[in-house]
């Protein structure tokens, strides 16, 4: 060693130095083995995913909603196949995105932005594919796949859309699907983006029984996102479909008659509560919310002062005015309040209270005396107050809350309301006043604070028509896979049996069938047909008088029970009641008796 | 004499060395793969394995010693090589960095390096009494930024980089002044302090007036930095030697000189890798792929690897550059943990064997030409892996031995040949 015989600071200073080089060099070298392992132990599986997300790429096989029957097997909603164009961002830069999707949308005649906005929400996973446009025309389609050469990341293929073949007829019953939004697909976590949800009606409330499981392949491809191999294909599940207790020629009478108002008619069988047609008008086609580009249409729709997305059925709560004067009558027979020989005097008005406050019937001038089933035909206030104050606001809610009122009906769609049955301890809680006469009176009509929705209604009148029975509304008959096995079947529930004595209920329903042949509801009548009805004009403080009919037919053995209600149409006996007879008349193959009475509004003050 | 030579011989450097080439020619194969001609590389880099092999014989057979008398005409010689590069060479990749000849590529930048560390190693030796004084850092400085001015000019700023540490590497342990060598990392720091200050900045202000005029400022900065070290140490009443804060000042400016010099002829694509360097996250798909993409490889191998030619990092072509300066993503990948620790400790190997021939060489001249081999090596070696690993920035240097690169894997074999040469001979006083 050269250094050995040379003076000995050099000694040192050599070898120290060559000491404090290789130690500078070794620290370099152990940080990086210390790198080394953190990648690939501490953080390998972590990396690991990274490289399989790197390479495999899912191409998804949407599953096809299920099928939506009528009770009949008519098709309501099914699916078409439809051209979709699907993007994947792959090794793109900004601008080659932004170059490929300005062509795309020059093909579709679609601003560019609003596809730019749907690639936003694609993070990280360049080759996961994105739906772009879909229910394009089969040129545009073919226009496109002829450039998809200079269309990198393009991909036109047919996937199943939904199609609503009865349009804006059965709408509130079967809603529609949207694509899922960005906010629920942070609650849903097995959908992703671009997949269609129900938003309203059937499809909401059903929305995973139709739904199925998609299917796809994992494809293996390189780093220019070309397709190596397919490592594993899993095919869709289609939804099951779903049978509803829906009758077309229910549904379409309803909204034949209810067209151009803005009202609901609903349509139940009373012998098991079963739905048979229910339209809200006004109404919407659900196609509409199917392609993307009719976003002014859906504004339209939201905008709308008549708001026709609203199920008016039991979205919105309207006082029932007399149609609610079964209720009445009922606890009072059952109570004994009064009898089939109980006659009241009419005299237009009674006074109450200390300032002698004035209660007014419809009739001005009094209708002189009336039984109950007098009272009924004619609609007389005069009587139904004198059961009220004769009964007290307890016993007359208990009867409210036997009829199902204040309560959801419980029917299987989405977002209803539940009404409100007002009493004591309410209004001092509410309005912090005191239960008066005034206002059991109100109540015995239908009037007053109370809120029911028409489902409500309709609920009720079943059980009238059937002597007591409540049923549980209902709308799926049942669900049937894609190997067309029921996998469910909907039973009629019984939701309580209020137990009326039959001799009461025939008085009751002697009311009604003379209302409909000589008292309020004449304008419903229909040849050959009996019917058990009851008119309603509920006065309300946002505008005119709501227009109710509630009936059942035939009224020896109903069939059908039917609500027929017009948002601020006026006199339940003018308006209501001949929409009723019409639908009644087409149901049964009948002819409506076109009276087109007008008689003098039924409302109290 | 013979016997002798083999007996002396150093079986584990040689060894080592041959096994990691190996295993480079395996993983070559597996990174050219998907290429479909995975030979094509396999077949040249053994030839240039098998070159190599001759060539280091070639420089064992001669004994170093004589070397030491022709060094003066080496460095022409390298001087007339990066000339010629200039005006013959051909362009690859934007660089005029290779001689062509048709069946092979020679890139003269390699073999200069070896040049140069023999002739610091020689400069050194005959002046190694006198080391202290600063005057006798001029020449060694001048020839080093003499070869890295002419390099950059190609321009080929990832091979010039070596230089620095090579020079300061064996000025240290060539018995350099303490003060001498503060003063040479202080140039280092100033000149290479200014590209990446300026790009740090750019990335978070950029169009500002700072930034813009950042060169201006910087230089102002540094020299009132400078002044004021002065003035302040006056008030302080601490007593600096005239001479020294003079040379420290003249090192300032020299390191101002060649900073704005460096900073205006950097390439764009050398601004981004500084750029992706300091924030990967600010170009996924560009410059920022590449790293991410071979530390997802090698994190991906996980322990025990993916297998060989399994690694979907690599034979789907996620890897860049995959058989040349990524080469060890691909190991790591298809052999894991286990693999690529190996691979670290031959390196080791290599170097701590190369720091023992230094320490026991017969001559000053024998020492330091292995340290500043050992330094080239250990260079390559931390740049490389340190930016795989994401801890130093990209600079496309290859991996000694492993990467693909004829010329690369002559130059190394020539080196490792002269690091025998001085082992065998370590006795011979």
């Amino acid at each position: 060693m050269w250094h050995g015989e040379n003076l000995s600071h050099t000694v040192e200073s050599f070898s120290a130095r060559l000491n404090f080089l290789r130690f500078i060099i070794f620290i370099f070298i152990g940080l990086i083995t210390f790198r080394i392992i953190t990648l690939q132990i501490i953080k390998g599986d972590q990396y690991r995913k990274l490289s399989e997300e790197n390479r495999i790429v899912i191409y998804p096989q949407p599953a096809s909603r299920g099928i939506i029957y009528d009770k009949n097997l008519d098709v309501i909603v099914n699916n078409k196949p439809s051209f979709t164009v699907l993007f994947s961002r792959q090794t793109l830069t900004d601008t080659e995105v932004r170059d490929v999707i300005t062509k795309v949308s020059k093909f579709l005649s679609i601003p560019a932005e609003s596809f730019l906005e749907r690639i936003k929400t694609i993070s990280g996973k360049n080759f996961t594919l994105v739906k772009i446009a879909e229910n394009i025309s089969k040129n545009q389609a073919m226009r496109i796949a002829e450039k998809i050469p200079q269309l990198p990341g393009i991909v036109v293929r047919i996937e199943p859309v939904r199609v609503y073949k009865w349009g804006n007829i059965a709408a509130h019953i079967t809603g529609y699907v949207r694509e899922i939004s960005l906010d629920e697909l942070t609650r849903f976590s097995n959908m992703k983006s671009g997949d269609m949800i129900g938003k309203d009606g059937v499809e909401k409330e059903y929305d995973e029984v139709l739904r199925g499981i998609d299917g796809g392949s994992q494809v293996e491809v390189n780093a220019r996102g070309i397709q190596k191999r397919i490592l594993e294909t899993v095919d869709a599940i289609d939804g099951n479909s779903i049978v509803l207790t829906i009758d077309k020629k229910v549904q379409n009478a309803l909204a034949k008659n209810m067209q151009g108002r803005t009202g609901v008619a609903i349509a139940i069988d009373p012998n098991t509560g079963g739905v048979l047609g229910l339209y809200s008008s006004p109404s919407y086609d659900p196609n509409v919310f199917i392609s993307k580009m009719q976003k002014w249409q859906i504004n339209s729709f939201l905008e709308s002062s008549r708001k026709p997305l609203l199920n008016r059925a039991m979205q919105c709560q309207y006082p029932p005015g007399s149609v609610y004067k079964m209720v009445t009558a009922f606890a009072g027979l059952e109570d004994g309040a009064v009898t089939a020989q109980t006659v009241v005097n009419c005299e237009g008005f009674i006074e109450l209270g200390r300032y002698k406050q004035k209660f007014r019937c419809w009739a001005r001038d009094g209708h002189g005396e009336f039984n109950i089933i007098g009272a009924m035909a004619n609609s007389c206030d005069i009587f139904f107050y004198d059961v009220g104050l004769k009964l007290g606001p307890t016993k007359l809610n208990e009867w409210a809350e036997k009829f199902g009122f204040g309560k959801k009906t419980g029917i299987d769609l989405p977002s209803e309301e539940k009404g409100l049955i007002p009493d004591r301890a309410w209004k001092k809680n509410k309005l912090n006043q005191d239960w008066y006469d005034g206002d059991t009176v109100n109540m015995s009509i239908g009037q007053g604070y109370i809120w029911t929705t028409p489902m409500q209604i309709a609920q009720y009148v079943v059980a009238v028509a059937n002597n007591g029975i409540l049923f549980k509304p209902f709308v799926i008959k049942k669900i049937i896979n894609i190997k067309g096995e029921t996998v469910f079947e909907n039973i009629p529930q019984i939701k309580d049996k209020l137990n009326i004595d039959i001799t009461n209920y025939n008085i009751v329903k002697k009311g009604m069938i003379d209302a409909v042949s000589y008292g309020t509801g004449k304008n419903s009548r229909v040849y050959g047909l009996s019917i058990a009805g009851k008119t309603g004009t509920a006065q309300n403080p946002q505008g005119d008088n709501h227009a109710w009919f509630v009936c059942f037919a035939p009224s020896e053995r109903p069939k059908v029970a039917l609500v027929v209600f017009v948002e601020h149409g006026g006199s339940g006996s003018a308006v209501a009641a001949p929409i009723g007879g019409k639908i009644l008349a087409e149901i049964f193959d009948k002819h409506a008796e076109i009276l087109n009475i007008k008689e003098e509004i039924e409302a109290t003050e | 004499m013979k016997t002798d030579i083999l007996k002396k011989f150093d079986w584990i450097i040689f060894i080592d060395v041959i096994l990691i080439t190996l295993i480079g020619l395996l993983f070559i194969y597996s990174a050219q793969l998907r290429t479909g001609n995975p030979m094509f590389f396999v077949i040249k880099q053994a030839t240039a394995l098998g070159i190599g092999i001759a060539a280091m014989l070639l420089v064992i057979s001669i004994r170093y010693e004589l070397y030491s008398e022709y060094t003066d005409y080496f460095f022409i010689f390298g001087l007339i090589l990066l000339v010629a590069v200039l005006f013959l060479g051909t362009r690859i990749r934007g660089s005029k960095s290779w001689f062509d000849f048709g069946k092979f590529a020679f890139q003269p930048s390699e073999i200069v390096k070896i040049i140069l560390v023999l002739y610091i190693a020689k400069y050194i030796e005959k002046n190694y009494h006198n080391m202290k004084k600063i005057s006798r850092l001029l020449t060694p400085f001048f020839a080093t930024v003499l070869y890295v001015a002419l390099i950059l000019a190609e321009p080929d700023f990832s091979s010039a980089t070596v230089f620095i540490p090579i020079f300061l590497g064996m000025i240290y342990i060539g018995g350099v002044a303490k003060k001498t060598f503060n003063f040479a990392i202080i140039f280092f720091i100033v000149a290479v302090g200014l590209p990446f200050m300026e790009i740090s900045l750019a990335i978070n202000f950029a169009g500002t007036f700072f930034v813009k005029n950042f060169k201006f400022i910087y230089a102002v900065s540094i020299l009132l930095i400078s002044i004021s070290i002065w003035f302040f140490a006056k008030f302080m009443h601490i007593k600096i030697d005239k001479t020294q804060y003079k040379i420290f000042f003249l090192v300032i400016l020299l390191g101002l000189v060649s900073a704005i010099t460096i900073s205006g002829n950097l390439k764009e694509y050398q601004r981004k890798r500084i750029i992706v360097f300091l924030d990967p996250s600010l170009d996924p798909l560009g410059s920022g792929y590449n790293i991410l993409q071979s530390r997802i490889a090698i994190g991906s191998g996980k322990i025990t690897g993916r297998g060989l030619f399994q690694g979907t990092q690599t034979q789907l072509g996620f890897i860049p550059d995959q058989h040349t300066d990524y080469i060890f993503a691909v190991i790591s990948e298809e052999g894991g943990v286990l693999v690529s620790i190996l691979v670290v400790c031959m390196y080791v190997i290599l170097i701590w064997r190369g720091i023992l021939i230094a320490r026991n060489a017969a001559d000053k001249f024998g020492s330091l030409t292995a340290v500043g081999i050992v330094i080239m090596f250990s260079f390559y070696i931390i740049l490389n892996l340190g930016m795989l690993t994401g801890i130093m920035p990209v600079a496309g240097v290859p991996l000694p031995f492993l990467s693909y690169g004829g010329s690369s894997l002559i130059v190394n074999f020539i080196a490792v040949g002269i690091l025998i040469n001085i082992h065998i001979r370590r006795f011979a006083y």
